[in-house]
């Protein structure tokens, strides 16, 4: 029986969400994701307050975060999250476009677990978005405290 | 007055001296020489005197004839030897000598003339008693004593002139003696004038010149007087001066250089910014663009109008050359960004390096590689191995066309001061008119259907072989192939 993890998606722009579930829901692992917005949503995501204070309590197996929000840019929401003790051992991985090699050495730093680059090339992208996503929703197994859901 | 001159003085003094010196020397001989005369005119004139008054007193004795002629001869010999004396004869202690010495003179010729001629005018016969009247015995006895008067006088004379004779050397000695002691009197008397004047202001002007050496430049250096040394002091502080201004300025440039590096700094900084922005904004939209493109055909029926499909394509590739423009611009700004770091790199090793990564795109091709000994260089291996990558991959992608490629990679060992290497390869080459246009940034000479490409490759080569202070250019046959060369200085042997 494969366990489907929640994913977190931390995106702002719209048509990335809709090209990064796309590219999920190829290979079925679009099921649980949840999508926010930006930092400030991404946090209330994980406190479970304001508008996420009737969500299921547990934290998700993956945070996938874009480099560049609104408001909060993604270094500073992982550096939010690595720095509460309730949230700092749930994965986070970037996603983003970025190839600035000072990006991925501050990531790094402030402690991602992967930092991933989009391919312009969408089938590359798809390929890409098809292994996170088995990996850290399906292979890995998350620090307790994950909401899973049954396939 | 100047230093020169005083020192000339020294040289006069002593050329004065000796010459003083000389003139005295010559006057001592001349008195000498001059005495030597006297004395010898004087003892002549005693000699004849004495002969005369021998042949007087032969006379008054025999009464002959020859006596009498004789004794005339001989006064007459005296005669011009006192003429000969009056001329030589020049002091007056001499002169009056010499006057009353004639005056005796004078009257032993009277008297004795009175008495020959008296004696001859005698009567032969009257055969009186040969001798003489009582007068002509009172004048014979004065022509005695005015005799010993006249030979006591010339006596006189010539020890007058020995004892000149005598005197001259030691009085010339005397003389010559007071010329040495005023020279060298004066001498010393004028040197330490010299060394009192110099020695405090050679102190002033060394002391001065240290401090501006030191780093003073305000010093001024006291210019006292009106020579050599006071000139010194006077450039001295001229230099000073000059020295404070060139200092001035080059502080003032050195500003302008801070002010200008800061410029530049805010402006690489700016520069910067802009590729990071290129980097994350430009990307997004592509990727949606390439991304909803292929939803978009996956949407379209299996087989589909060819327009739509064609169409289709067309936006997708045309995003995709789009992302690969973004790409090399991207690398390119961050070559002239970047700083270098320099190592020792293995031309070689990246060639071989460069083959692998290129095996994807190889692989099933007949290619041919001649790989040439490389040696190693001083450089930054991130951009060296770009310009490899760079030029290996035209060189595969230019050769696509022929069934069998041939890639040559060498280094010309002949120069002193450069590596020169080269990649050659037999594909579609180039015209040389366009030779010159090989390395500009965007500059393609073919269309992207023909070979992708974002003519960004070669100008990145030059821009990197540029930084490292070497040259590119290529050479090229329509159709047969092309040859890219680019230079790097051979580093000297490190320190």
């Amino acid at each position: 029986m494969i366990e489907l993890k929640r994913i977190l998606l931390v995106e702002d722009s719209p048509n990335d969400v809709e090209l990064t579930l796309e590219a999920l829901a190829e290979h079925n692992l679009a099921n649980d994701v949840a999508v926010v917005k930006d930092g400030e949503e991404a946090m209330d995501y994980l406190y479970c307050r304001r508008q996420y204070a009737e969500r299921i309590i547990g934290n998700p197996a993956v945070i996938l975060i874009d480099m560049k929000l609104p408001k909060v840019n993604g270094l500073e929401v992982l550096k939010r999250i690595r720095s509460d003790e309730a949230l700092k051992l749930i994965p986070v991985v970037i996603l983003t476009s970025s190839q600035e090699e000072s990006d991925r050495v501050e990531s790094y730093r402030l402690g991602v677990n992967a930092y991933v680059v989009k391919p312009i090339d969408f089938h590359k992208f798809v390929d890409a978005v098809k292994v996170l996503g088995i990996f850290w929703a399906v292979i890995n197994e998350p620090p307790s405290g994950s909401i899973k859901k049954e396939l | 007055m100047k230093i020169k001159k005083r020192l000339w003085f020294n040289t006069v003094i002593s050329l004065g001296t000796v010459s003083l010196i000389l003139l005295s020397l010559a006057w001592s001989f001349r008195e000498i020489f001059i005495a030597d005369r006297h004395m010898g005119l004087a003892k002549e004139m005693r000699k004849v005197a004495f002969e005369r008054i021998l042949l007087r007193d032969e006379y008054l004795l025999y009464l002959e004839e020859r006596a009498k002629t004789q004794w005339y001869s001989k006064t007459e010999a005296l005669l011009g030897l006192f003429a000969l004396a009056d001329i030589h004869f020049a002091q007056e202690a001499d002169k009056v000598l010499l006057k009353d010495a004639r005056k005796y003179f004078d009257a032993t010729v009277s008297g004795m003339s009175s008495v020959m001629e008296g004696y001859s005018k005698r009567d032969p016969e009257a055969n009186q008693y040969p001798g003489f009247s009582d007068v002509e015995m009172r004048l014979i006895s004065q022509v005695f004593l005015k005799a010993y008067s006249l030979t006591d006088n010339i006596d006189r004379l010539h020890e007058s002139a020995q004892i000149t004779a005598t005197k001259a050397p030691d009085r010339g000695a005397f003389i010559v003696v007071i010329f040495i002691l005023g020279g060298i009197t004066a001498i010393i008397i004028n040197s330490a004038v010299i060394r009192r004047t110099l020695a405090k202001r050679i102190n002033v002007l060394e002391k001065g010149v240290e401090l501006i050496g030191a780093g003073n430049l305000d010093h001024r250096i006291a210019a006292e007087g009106d020579d050599e040394l006071t000139a010194l002091a006077l450039a001295s502080n001229e230099m000073a001066a000059k020295l404070k201004q060139s200092y001035t300025s080059n502080e003032e440039l050195e500003q302008r250089v801070i002010v200008r590096t800061a410029q530049l700094d805010a402006a690489n900084k700016e520069l910067e910014a802009f590729s990071y922005t290129v980097s994350h904004d430009l990307r997004a939209p592509l990727r949606h663009l390439i991304g909803f493109v292929e939803l978009l055909n996956k949407r379209a029926p299996a087989s589909p109008d060819e327009k739509t499909r064609h169409y289709l394509t067309v936006i997708s590739d045309s995003a995709t050359q789009m992302s690969l423009l973004i790409d090399d611009l991207l690398s390119f700004s961050r070559v002239r960004r970047v700083e270098m770091l320099k190592a020792r790199v293995s031309i070689d090793k990246m060639v071989k390096e460069a083959m692998n990564i290129l095996q994807t795109e190889t692989g099933g091709r007949d290619i041919e590689w001649e790989i040439k000994p490389l040696p190693e260089v001083d450089g930054d291996s991130a951009m060296l191995r770009l310009v490899v990558v760079n030029l290996l991959s035209n060189a595969v992608k230019f050769t696509r066309t022929k069934t069998k490629a041939v890639i040559e990679v060498g280094c010309n060992k002949d120069d002193d001061a450069e590596h020169i290497f080269s990649v050659r390869d037999n594909g579609v080459g180039f015209d040389m008119r366009y030779n010159n246009k090989l390395f500009n940034l965007f500059q393609r000479l073919h269309c992207t259907e023909e070979f992708e490409g974002t003519g960004v490759g070669l100008a990145n080569v030059r821009r990197i072989i540029q930084r490292h202070g070497g040259r590119t250019w290529a050479e090229g046959v329509l159709n047969e192939g092309a040859t890219f060369f680019f230079s790097l200085p051979k580093q000297k042997e490190a320190i």
